[in-house]
Formats: structure tokens, C-alpha cells, sequence
């Protein structure tokens, strides 16, 4: 009996974590050195979800492979036809009209306010704060209702195409977005203060899953997870594309590099996208919202743009067919998973899901 | 807060460090936007780590590494492999020929994660997908693919998705039309009548439609 | 937590956030992508909508004795993506809001649209033909002093023997191509 009541604080084992449930339902799994209750060491397996879309696209025509793009991930769905359609483009020598890039700004930041509150709104799950958890995932529903109603679904907005977009709005539709977008604003304003006071999620969240800014350089982290460290990054001010360059934005940065730094982040940039969003709307010009389409000749193009988790990167071989000889693609998730052991060293077993949650992890992106 | 380069200043800088460590300036490129992208291809893969080490001087970032097979449905020659790196607002991008010109023999390929950390996943997923030999990786284990499968995967299976087109294979495609059971009775109209079709489910557009349709030519799999 | 509990107080006075359906509508915008609908009147049978559908969802398909083609779009296998309606010319393919898609598995061959798109006969040759809908044929011809519904019915080969002879009568030379 003694022997059973021995604390196990004393012994170092090992403790799988996964494939399934780690903080999101998409498998990844992580094997776990502990010391007592600290974790000293961390494996990442990975593979587990793998469906070989790049191949997949080395087999379909330039105009399957948008949506096909679009179904590599949920959450960044739209990211993903976005950069694929400026790769193509910048191969082309296309240049979307300028309604056309107002439109794609409007539709990639509705997507990234969205998944950012979605992130926070889990890991208020992950910490047994379920009433915040309903509440954020019903402040993000105003977003999927926005969504369903302009492009016609929660999540596959299909709204690029080559050379621009394929939706429109009309002043009705301008009209119900920015409404509802200032309520959006309204709760945004009432949770980033939450979230920043709340004596439970800071107790929960300060000074867990840290991660320096020399981490971030020498791991060349990206996103949210390099600006909670203080990495001012971020593709759309770096490198400008579509109608960034003509929008008003901060590149939100946080000090802390832990948990709670990083879904301060993600809560203050879901309120600058409903400020870039809402700028878009005054400003968007008249015109044409699609290019006339060229041939797409042989040779490579590279683009990249702010996913919501990050920079993602898109790279386009093409052989004069109309179908890619080579397509790949490099998510945020990609190289974010790489902090997972920095930050997971010497952490508590309670703390690893909401670590894991922290990075906003894509597993379908990242295996594709 | 210090100003941050010129996309002009960056080329320049990208030309020189590639200049004094292989020799070689990058050809550049602009988008629609007056994004710069610059492109060098590397004759030898054993330039690789001099241009690499360079960049890192630099503290370039590196994005992703791209490895391809340069014609369509080669399953075991002449591969490629593109690393591409940001440098602040310009990004460039590294090719690498690694294979034999004259004998088309695979050739192995330099590992550059003591420089960039994060090529350690790029290296051992084109190293499972391609079956790229890497020299020097400093943990060569498998990234996605379970031990038991072979490398080179990527290209050497036909993926159940392109056997089938990923959707509507023939097979499937004959049972729909098998269920259709007669073509549905032809308007006669005037040309120049727009009339909107309503949408009907095709067992209720008739009792004629009911009768037994022909039976699907193909088992159904269990 | 207080902060919280403001908010908490307000969303339990709201009441349920949630729609009862079935029991009541449940919130369907107009432009939702529910299910793909072809309308055969305008459909020129160009074959594009076939071409970018990334889920092989639709069959074009001319029958037998070329009194016209088949048209399917089998639902099951369509990704709601959109791109037929985009890139149709005239409008042909839409998509309406209609949701309700749920069908019993012994169903899933048949939850499929079937049309059948008859050929007109040119006027001229009586080759098969397929006439502009007279929508889009009103827009292109709207400048032009031409009678559009007489021109809409010749095939491109009658059309442009149709235009060389009045061309000619205009110029006052006889058309003599034989």
C-alpha cells in the first residue's frame, strides 16, 4: 500500500499525449518525458491526417486547384486560395483591378477576426472557463453570419479566383456588414479587457509556454507567436499585397512571449481586422473586380502573405500545361510547431494543452 | 526605431554576400505590387552551404524548401530543390540541381539545419517524399510517413485520389446515370421562353421514373 | 471574474442564442450556397462549368442521333465551391439556398439533377446548334441594325455566309462564291 501512495513526484516517466484531443480535435502526438510533473522533453509525431494534396494538385488544372486550396485547412481557408491565386498571378503578370483587392482584404480579414477569436475562445475551454468559452464562440457567430450571409458559408468563403474574386456587394450588404462588424467591435473592446484583467486566465496563462525573441529568430517562428515575443513582423506591412499598402493597421506586438501574451495578440489583432475591414468598406473603389485572365506560362513563382496563424508561403512551378508541374505549399503551423518543445521545457503536464492550444495549431495544414 | 531597408538596399546586399560566397548574382523579379523576388540557381549542390552560410550571416529567415521532379511523371531523376529565404521584404530563392547532368544519377544533398533550425522538417519531408539523400542531417528520422512505407512516395505511388480524380470516378458517374432512369421529358417550348426550371428530385418527377431503374452494373463494395 | 459576470447576466437575459429549429426556420441568408441549379434554356453547353468543377460533379453528355445533350450535376460529389456559376457565360448556373440536402444513403445516386438540352436545327444548314439565349443575344445586338432572332438560329458557318452576302449587296458586288 505505501508503495501505491509513494508520490510519483519522485520518478520521471514517459506520458503519451495524443494523437487525438489534444486541445483541438485534430491528431498530432506528443511524447513526454516528465520528472515528477515537469516535462523535460518533448517528441512530436506527426503524420497522422497526411493526404497528399500537393500531389493531388500536380494533377489539376489551375482553376481546380483554388478550391482545392480552400479545403486545405478550415480555419485559414481562405489564406490558402488567396496566396495560391497571387502566385499564379505574380507568374502571370496579372494585376488584380483595385476593387478586386479590396474585396480580398475584406474577405481575409473577416477569416482571420474570426479564427483569432475562435483560438481564444478554446483556450478559455482548455482552462475550464466554459460561460467565456459559449460567450467568445457566440461574439465569433456574428463573423460566421457575416460570412454566410456575403459569400454563402461559415467557412469556405470561395470569394478568389484568378485575377480577383468571384463575390460582390451591393450597398445593402455594405450596410449589414458594417453593423454588424461595430458589434463585433463592441464585444471585442469588452473581451480584450476580460482577458487582460480576469484574475483566473492570468493565473492560468502568465508566464506559461514561453518563448524568447532570440527563440522566435532562431526557430523562425512566425505570426501571432512571433509577435506576442515582440517580433514585429507581419507580411502585410513588410511586403504589402492587394489593398494593404492603402490600409491603416498596427503590426500588434505583446512583451510576454507566453500563453497569455499570444491570445492578447490574437484578441487585439481581431479588432484591427475589424478596423481594416471597416476602412476597406468606406474606401472600396469602383471598377472591376477580376482581371481578364492570360495564359499562364512556364516557369516559377513564389507569394506569400498573413495568414491568421502566421506567414504562409506558396511556391508555383509551371510547364506551359494548364496544370502545375510542381505546387507547394508552407503553412504557419509548419514551422510554429517547432516551439512546442522550447516552450513545453520544464512546463506542468496540466499546462501542455493549453501550450499546444496556444500556438493555434493547424494539423491538416500542416500535413496537407 | 531604426528605418527599415529598401527593397533596392536588400537586393544589393543579397548580391554582394552571394557574390563574394559563390560567385553568382541572383536574377530579380517584381509583382504587381513592387514585391521583389530574386532567383539563383546553384550549378553544384556543394555551393550550397557557402550561399547558405551567407544568408545566415544575414539573418535572412528561412521560409521553405521546395524539392520537385523537373519533368512531369519522373519518378526517380532529375529533382530540384528550391530553398526560398526572406530578407526583411524581399524574399529569394535558391535552386539546386541535384543530380548528374550527363548520367541523370540522383546526387545527395547538403544539409543546411546547422544554419537554419528550421530545415530540419523541410529536409526530412523531401528526404521521405523524393528520396533525397541528405548528408549530415542531424536527425534523419521520418517527418510523416510511417517507417514501414518507402521513400520517394510522392512520386512513386499513383494516389488513390488521382486513380479516382479524387471524386467522381466513372464507376460512380455510370451508377448515377443508372439511377436516372430515362431523360426527363423534353421541353417543348418556343426557342426564346425562359422558363426556370424548379428543382425536382429525380424518384419524384414521375411515376414512370418510379419503375424499377436499371440495376447498377457494379456490386456495391462492402 | 466580475467583469465576466456582467456579460454572463446580460446573455442570460437575452435568452437562447440558438435557432429551435426544426420547429422554426432556421437563419438562411439568400446568398448561401446551397445547391447547384442549371437552367437548360440558357445553358450553351460550352462545357467550362465541367472544366473547372474541381469534384468531376457535372457530365455533359450529346446523345445518340445529336438531338442534344444531357446535362447531370450530381450533388454528392459537388463541393459548393461555386466556380461553375463563376465562370458560366450566360448565366446558366446558379445556386440557390436550398439546404436541405440530407437523403437516406440508398439515395446518394440519385440525389442528382438530370436536364436534357435539345438542339435547335440551323436555319441555314440544319446542322445542330445551340442559340444564344435571347437575353445575352439582345445585349450583343443591341447597336446593331440586324434582325438578332433571325441571326440567333444560322450556326457560325451560315452566320458568316449570311454576313459575306449582305456585306456584298452593301458594296453593290454580287456574291459569287462558287
Amino acid at each position: 500500500m505505501s508503495d501505491l501512495l509513494t508520490p510519483c513526484a519522485q520518478k520521471s516517466f514517459t506520458l503519451p499525449i495524443g494523437p487525438l484531443h489534444v486541445a483541438l480535435e485534430e491528431p498530432m502526438y506528443f511524447k513526454l518525458d516528465l520528472d515528477g510533473e515537469r516535462v523535460r522533453q518533448v517528441e512530436i509525431t506527426a503524420g497522422h491526417v497526411h493526404r497528399g494534396m500537393e500531389s493531388l494538385a500536380a494533377k489539376r488544372n489551375f482553376f481546380q486547384n483554388v478550391v482545392l486550396t480552400e479545403r486545405v485547412c478550415s480555419l485559414c481557408s481562405n489564406s490558402h486560395p488567396f496566396t495560391y491565386c497571387l502566385a499564379v498571378e505574380n507568374l502571370a503578370g496579372i494585376a488584380v483591378p483595385p476593387r478586386g483587392q479590396y474585396l480580398r482584404v475584406l474577405a481575409e480579414e473577416i477569416k482571420r477576426s474570426a479564427s483569432h477569436l475562435f483560438n481564444v475562445g478554446i483556450m478559455a475551454h482548455v482552462i475550464g472557463y466554459k460561460s467565456l468559452f459559449m460567450h467568445v464562440m457566440q461574439v465569433r457567430e456574428i463573423m460566421q453570419d457575416i460570412k454566410e450571409t456575403i459569400f454563402g458559408n461559415r467557412m469556405d468563403l470561395a470569394a478568389n479566383c484568378i485575377g480577383g474574386v468571384t463575390y460582390d456587394l451591393d450597398s445593402t450588404l455594405l450596410e449589414f456588414t458594417a453593423d454588424n462588424l461595430n458589434r463585433v467591435a463592441g464585444h471585442l473592446a469588452e473581451l480584450i479587457d476580460i482577458y487582460r484583467h480576469d484574475p483566473m486566465i492570468k493565473a492560468r496563462t502568465q508566464g506559461v509556454g514561453v518563448v524568447s525573441p532570440k527563440d522566435v529568430a532562431a526557430l523562425g517562428l512566425v505570426g501571432p507567436v512571433a509577435r506576442a515575443a515582440g517580433a514585429a513582423m507581419d507580411v502585410r506591412r513588410d511586403s504589402p499585397y492587394a489593398a494593404y499598402g492603402d490600409l491603416e493597421f498596427a503590426v500588434i506586438t505583446e512583451e510576454g512571449g507566453d500563453v497569455h501574451s499570444r491570445a492578447m495578440v490574437r484578441l487585439r489583432e481581431a479588432r484591427e481586422s475589424v478596423g481594416i475591414v471597416l476602412q476597406a468598406l468606406g474606401k472600396l473603389p469602383g471598377g472591376e473586380r477580376r482581371a481578364r485572365l492570360s495564359a499562364i506560362p512556364a516557369g516559377e513563382a513564389v507569394a506569400r502573405t498573413e495568414a491568421p496563424r502566421g506567414e504562409l508561403f506558396y511556391y508555383l512551378h509551371a510547364d506551359g500545361s494548364d496544370v502545375p508541374l510542381r505546387l507547394k505549399w508552407r503553412v504557419p503551423s509548419y514551422l510554429n510547431w517547432d516551439a512546442l518543445p522550447v516552450m513545453m521545457k520544464d512546463c506542468a503536464v496540466a499546462d501542455v494543452t493549453l501550450i499546444v492550444n496556444s500556438i493555434d495549431p493547424c494539423v491538416s495544414c500542416t500535413e496537407r | 526605431m531604426e528605418p527599415r531597408p529598401t527593397p533596392a538596399e536588400l537586393r544589393e546586399i543579397l548580391n554582394n554576400d552571394l557574390r563574394d560566397a559563390v560567385s553568382l548574382t541572383p536574377s530579380w523579379t517584381t509583382n504587381a505590387y513592387g514585391n521583389q523576388y530574386g532567383w539563383l540557381r546553384l550549378p553544384r549542390a556543394e555551393d550550397l552551404p557557402a550561399a547558405v552560410a551567407a544568408l545566415a550571416a544575414r539573418k535572412a529567415r528561412l521560409c521553405t524548401v521546395s524539392a520537385y521532379a523537373e519533368q512531369r511523371g519522373d519518378r526517380e531523376k532529375r529533382r530540384s530543390i528550391a530553398y526560398h529565404f526572406a530578407l526583411d521584404s524581399v524574399l529569394l530563392t535558391l535552386t539546386v540541381r541535384i543530380y548528374d547532368p550527363d548520367t541523370l544519377e540522383a546526387l545527395p544533398v547538403p544539409s543546411i539545419t546547422p544554419w537554419f533550425r528550421n530545415a530540419d522538417w523541410n529536409e526530412r519531408e523531401f528526404k521521405e517524399m523524393f528520396n533525397i539523400d541528405i548528408i549530415n542531417h542531424p536527425n534523419p528520422r521520418r517527418l510523416f510517413l510511417d517507417e514501414r512505407l518507402d521513400a520517394g512516395i510522392m512520386t512513386g505511388l499513383i494516389p488513390f485520389s488521382s486513380l479516382l480524380h479524387s471524386a467522381g470516378s466513372k464507376d460512380l458517374w455510370e451508377r448515377v446515370m443508372a439511377e436516372k432512369a430515362g431523360l426527363l421529358p423534353r421541353p417543348a417550348r418556343e426557342a426564346g421562353e425562359i422558363v426556370e426550371p424548379a428543382f425536382t428530385p429525380v424518384e419524384r418527377t414521375g411515376p414512370e421514373n418510379t419503375a424499377a431503374a436499371a440495376p447498377p452494373k457494379i456490386q456495391e463494395s462492402p | 471574474m466580475p467583469r465576466f459576470l456582467k456579460i454572463l447576466v446580460r446573455n442570460l437575459l437575452k435568452g437562447p442564442a440558438t435557432d429551435p429549429f426544426p420547429f422554426q426556420e432556421a437563419f438562411t441568408p439568400d446568398r448561401l450556397r446551397g445547391r447547384v441549379v442549371l437552367n437548360p434554356d440558357l445553358c450553351l453547353g460550352c462545357g467550362i462549368c465541367r472544366h473547372v468543377c474541381p469534384g468531376e460533379a457535372i457530365r455533359l453528355e450529346p446523345d445518340e442521333g445529336r438531338t442534344g445533350y444531357s446535362f447531370s450535376i450530381w450533388h454528392n460529389t459537388c463541393a459548393l465551391c461555386g466556380s461553375c456559376r463563376h465562370f458560366c457565360p450566360t448565366g446558366a448556373i446558379t445556386l440557390n439556398a436550398d439546404w436541405h440536402g440530407a437523403h437516406p444513403q440508398t439515395d446518394k445516386y440519385r440525389h442528382a439533377e438530370h436536364h436534357f438540352v435539345p438542339y435547335l436545327r440551323c436555319a441555314g444548314c440544319g446542322a445542330p446548334l445551340r442559340p444564344l439565349p435571347p437575353g445575352i443575344a439582345a445585349r450583343l445586338y443591341a447597336h446593331s441594325p440586324l434582325d438578332m432572332t433571325q441571326v440567333v438560329k444560322l450556326c457560325p458557318d451560315c452566320r458568316l455566309t449570311a454576313t459575306a452576302k449582305r456585306e456584298g449587296e452593301r458594296y453593290g458586288t454580287t456574291a459569287n462564291p462558287g
